[in-house]
């Protein structure tokens, strides 16, 4: 990338304050730690979940812009939520981004996330930037640009570019 | 993007504490779940050993236990590369390494990074084992 895109990059600002984000994790403490990341990068409305089943109930009752999934403690049913996800054509959320985020990523993980659709894999530990700068990679993909993104003509240039749109 | 970075790190600071709680409880859990399993482990006790130290090896590194966290990767690719067995002498090691690091700065960072590649070492002489075993592709 050069250094004015690097740059155009940076200066772009975010709104996802209307974004609503499901996270599903075993871990109650990694919850809480995402939760936090996502909070100062904006997000307000999250859902989370200790459960793929209680995740499930959530993705058949709202309609999300992006699922964070930690597939490890749920084996090959979090591949399968994912391609379920997937195959519910005209359900809300069949096209959600969807990022897993895995401390122990093995080749096998990787190419079952790849098969059952979702879009990205992030190792943990992760870096805040590194998050969010993944965030916006799968929002800008897929034709989704624009959803979580917002246009330049309507970002205020002072302030905060998170929290103004 | 740089003030959201700077604000989330904020919120992160501030479940710091709770979050290097978790992974000493974590350590302690690891350590139970690894005294109760037999010498042939069943995939639920694996499962359960696996799930609690994939947390430790996402978490210490967030949290500024880097060390901590890196054993405890290094423990997932142990039992990765052994499933469906286990080298339990090899499990212990990387718990006795995990009881050490529980403890910030406990030893210097020198003798960590000898204490990692220690464990790197024990995963390749393991691996060499395995193919040397009758059977093994190699």
């Amino acid at each position: 990338m050069s250094g004015s895109a690097v740059s155009l990059k940076q200066q772009l600002s975010f709104n996802f304050a209307n974004a609503s984000v499901l996270l599903i994790d075993a871990s109650p403490i990694f919850l809480e730690v995402v939760t936090g990341v996502l909070s100062g990068c904006g997000f307000r409305r999250m859902f989370r979940y200790q459960t793929l089943r209680a995740g499930l109930d959530a993705v058949k009752t709202h309609s999300v812009s992006l699922i964070l999934l930690d597939p490890c403690a749920f084996g090959d049913e979090a591949f399968n939520f994912v391609q379920w996800l997937r195959s519910e054509r005209r359900g809300p959320n069949a096209g959600v981004p969807v990022i897993m985020l895995a401390a122990y990523t093995n080749v096998r993980l990787i190419t079952a996330a790849r098969q059952c659709g979702a879009d990205y894999v992030i190792a943990k530990p992760f870096s805040t930037q590194g998050l969010l700068e993944r965030i916006i990679f799968v929002a800008e993909s897929e034709g989704r640009r624009g959803e979580l993104i917002a246009p330049a003509e309507v970002v205020s240039t002072t302030g905060s570019g998170m929290e103004l749109w | 993007m740089a003030e959201a970075v700077e604000r989330a790190e904020l919120h992160l600071a501030y479940v710091g504490p709770k979050a290097v709680q978790s992974l000493v409880d974590s350590v302690v859990e690891i350590e139970r779940l690894v005294a109760g399993a037999a010498d042939d482990p069943t995939p639920e006790q694996r499962r359960e050993i696996y799930t609690a130290t994939n947390m430790v090896a996402g978490l210490g590194g967030m949290v500024g236990r880097d060390a901590l966290g890196k054993v405890a990767y290094s423990l997932c690719h142990l039992l990765d590369e052994t499933e469906p067995s286990w080298d339990r002498e090899a499990v212990n090691l990387h718990l006795s390494a995990m009881r050490i690091l529980r403890q910030p700065d406990a030893i210097s960072a020198k003798a960590t990074a000898e204490l990692l590649d220690g464990l790197v070492g024990v995963r390749r002489v393991l691996a060499r084992e395995r193919e040397r075993l009758p059977g093994s592709a190699a």
